[in-house]
């Protein structure tokens, strides 16, 4: 069990930089002198809380949801837009322009603050604005939102019946994490800042 | 009203374990006050970050490196005052319940 513990608390510990782990270093010699695999788990997940909830392990959590997001996001509805495509329709490619500036923007703002960057909380910034613009285009259903999402309805109606709730759903499921994502990099970006 | 900083049951369960003036290492602090580790730390932390508490490396018998920490003299004079503080409403408290 002490192993696990080890284990756990170590790779929480790749969430800090390295001159930032002296607390957590503390914590992990510390587990060693634990008694029993109970209690050293116990420490090493209170250790863990130490390293997430600091100014930093928070902002790299922040970045690297951001990455899964827009990297699982791309591979999750890569087939939604494969479907609209090979339907025959062309609203794919301008729904694709219009996601792409949040996806790379996101990244990048996530990559800045993972380093520390001095442009960090500027990046987190920006990616905040980009969102809030194309989360309002894919809130109120225009263009390119409504043309790509009306095609894709089209393509699965045969197989899908509740398409239209189910193109509702990606909008607002999109925008609401899009903006979710973005908020908390820029507030864990500026408190790692103000603590760099 | 908020409350005053560094009042916490668990900040003045640390500061008294601190009194004595030794160093003291985090698993120990842990067991002597039942204080876990994720709510020891930040306090560790937040006391280190002001001044108030100094820490250093040493090696143990087992020659690993550990973390020992104790109040700076800023720190005794700080936890004796919050320390004080505590006791007129802790007496009176108890002469309220007698």
């Amino acid at each position: 069990m002490k192993a696990v513990a080890r284990i756990l608390l170590r790779g929480a510990l790749v969430l800090l930089p390295r001159d930032r782990r002296e607390w957590a270093d503390a914590i992990l010699a510390e587990l060693e002198e634990t008694r029993g695999g109970l209690e050293s788990l116990r420490w090493a997940l209170g250790g863990i809380k130490v390293i997430l909830l600091s100014p930093h392990g928070l902002a790299r959590l922040a970045a690297l949801g951001v990455v899964v997001g827009v990297v699982g996001g791309t591979l999750g509805n890569h087939e939604v837009f494969m479907r609209v495509r090979d339907a025959g329709y062309g609203s794919w490619q301008p729904a694709i322009a219009f996601a792409l500036p949040s996806a790379l923007a996101g990244l990048l703002a996530a990559l800045l603050v993972l380093r520390r960057h001095r442009l960090a909380v500027h990046a987190a910034l920006a990616f905040l604005a980009v969102v809030c613009v194309s989360s309002a285009i894919s809130l109120a259903n225009v263009s390119p939102v409504k043309p790509f999402l009306e095609d894709w309805q089209a393509a699965t109606a045969s197989s899908d019946p509740r398409a239209a709730h189910h193109a509702d759903e990606l909008r607002w499921n999109a925008a609401i994490g899009a903006l979710g994502a973005a908020l908390v990099l820029l507030l864990t970006a500026r408190r790692q800042a103000r603590r760099d | 009203m908020p409350r005053r900083p560094d009042t916490s049951p668990q900040t003045l369960t640390v500061f008294r374990a601190f009194l004595g003036g030794a160093w003291r290492y985090g698993y120990d602090l842990s067991r002597e006050t039942g204080i876990p580790s994720g709510t020891l730390y930040p306090i560790l932390i937040r006391l280190s970050g002001r001044g108030l508490l100094e820490a250093r490396w040493e090696e143990a018998e087992n020659g690993k490196r550990r973390r020992s920490y104790r109040l700076t003299g800023e720190g005794v004079a700080y936890a004796d005052a919050r320390l004080a503080e505590q006791r007129p409403s802790t007496s009176t408290a108890v002469a309220a319940r007698a």
